[in-house]
């Protein structure tokens, strides 16, 4: 099953921007984007992005072993949401480089699990990660009843201009 | 076949690549959908095939008759005779300039097969009314659509000639929406929800329909491949036949700056019950 990820150019800029700020000691930002789910096409899944939460200085956690770790405060405040309003939720960071980016291994065995948990809280919504580069994305995302994260096939930022920014 | 003086630019698209060194691909990954088969969006289907656009959602459920001729890009004598469907017409056309385009063909009225319609990129929306464009509008935002609409129409005042005028708008989510624009208002739909069913055929004519459709489609492009490196905020092109004139809308200059609030983003997707 195809799924589509769609963003308003004006959320991807300010998450781009959010990101890209230093912080004190981790050594890059995470955010989360929350979605709705629909169909579309021919029995094809539609994200689309309606909103971007930045995690606070704060919640971050000093481990030097990771690009950046957080704490337990943020995972709750993102399931809580989940839970009230049955949105999606997708862990977002950037990866500071130009073309085609994907998951490090470290994404893929912290960030998944977290993830899957954070997916119980809205489990009729898609959840899952999405990572950019300074041109290009990548995205993933666990469906309803589905057991595996699925690669996103087409993302694009919806502004002036257009952009298909998976496809690099 | 490739060109080798122009490296990962195809041999048809010598021509056009000023546009830029990806447009070629952009373009192709770039799926419309035109709502609207007849005078204008028969214009728009034939030059984006000859673009290069490879994947379409086409929207129609009428079929050609003998009027339509005098408009209608790709019918013939035999399609008007056979009643032939006008979106079979515009896939025909498509597969003439391009045979490995991808197109699906919907021969409904577009609200009956709306999941389609959301898998599309870009609409074109080519209809008649003021309500439907609405309907559009608010579709295509709840899916992050950019929509393009066109229109055209001729009014007669006293002893003066007839005077031919059209627009093109671009409705672009999370900018200002065709209210903002002043192009639909409460007064224009009660007006014509009024003379439902007594408007009678509307008067369009091919050179008229294909001026509206170029800027459409030249909007698109630029959309999607920024080659003008300009175009950063609302499209409303008002087109004066008479004149012979397109230009920028003169209520253009009273909306700068504003905000649409008929569209917030945190609205998008599915409507959903909220609990008070």
């Amino acid at each position: 099953m195809m799924i589509r990820l769609r963003i308003p150019k004006q959320i991807e800029r300010e998450l781009r921007h959010l990101l890209m700020q230093p912080h004190p000691f981790a050594f890059e930002r995470v955010g989360f984007i929350f979605t709705r789910l629909t169909r579309c096409g021919d029995g094809e899944l539609l994200v689309l992005v309606t909103a971007y939460e930045h995690v606070p200085d704060d919640d971050y956690i000093n481990d030097p072993n990771v690009g950046a770790r957080i704490n337990s405060a943020v995972i709750r405040r993102t399931m809580q949401r989940a839970l009230n309003t049955g949105e999606g939720a997708f862990h977002v960071h950037i990866h500071d480089h130009h073309g085609a980016t994907g998951p490090s291994y470290t994404d893929k065995q912290e960030l998944r699990p977290m993830m899957q948990s954070i997916r119980n809280a809205a489990p009729q919504s898609a959840h899952g990660l999405l990572i950019l580069s300074r041109d290009a994305a990548w995205a993933e995302a666990l469906t309803p009843n589905s057991l595996q994260f699925q690669k996103i096939a087409k993302i694009s930022v919806v502004g002036f201009p257009t952009e298909f920014i998976n496809e690099k | 076949m490739k060109n080798e003086s122009s490296p990962g630019v195809s041999e048809r698209f010598t021509r056009q690549s000023f546009l830029g060194p990806a447009a070629e691909e952009k373009i192709a990954g770039c799926h419309v959908g035109i709502i609207g088969l007849g005078g204008g969006g028969s214009h728009i289907v034939q030059q984006l095939a000859h673009i290069g656009f490879s994947r379409f959602s086409l929207f129609d459920n009428d079929s050609v008759e003998s009027s339509n001729l005098n408009r209608l890009v790709g019918g013939t004598q035999t399609d008007a005779q056979k009643s032939t469907p006008k979106a079979d017409v515009a896939a025909r056309l498509i597969k003439g300039v391009n045979l490995g385009a991808r197109i699906v063909v919907i021969k409904e009225r577009w609200q009956h097969e709306a999941e389609r319609l959301r898998a599309c990129d870009i609409v074109f929306g080519c209809v008649d009314s003021y309500a439907e464009r609405r309907d559009l509008e608010i579709a295509t935002r709840r899916y992050l659509i950019p929509y393009l609409d066109i229109g055209l129409d001729v009014h007669k005042v006293g002893d003066e000639p007839p005077r031919m005028a059209g627009q093109v708008i671009l409705s672009m989510p999370g900018e200002l929406c065709m209210a903002c624009l002043g192009f639909l208002t409460e007064a224009k739909l009660a007006r014509e929800a009024e003379q439902y069913g007594a408007a009678g055929p509307r008067p369009q004519v091919v050179w008229a329909n294909g001026v509206l459709a170029s800027s459409a489609v030249g909007i698109a492009i630029d959309l999607i491949t920024d080659w003008t490196q300009s175009l950063r905020g609302p499209v409303y092109l008002s087109y004066d036949s008479n004149a012979g004139t397109v230009q920028p809308h003169k209520r253009l200059q009273y909306v700068e700056g504003r905000v649409c609030s008929h569209f917030p983003i945190a609205q998008l997707g599915d409507p959903i019950f909220k609990q008070l």
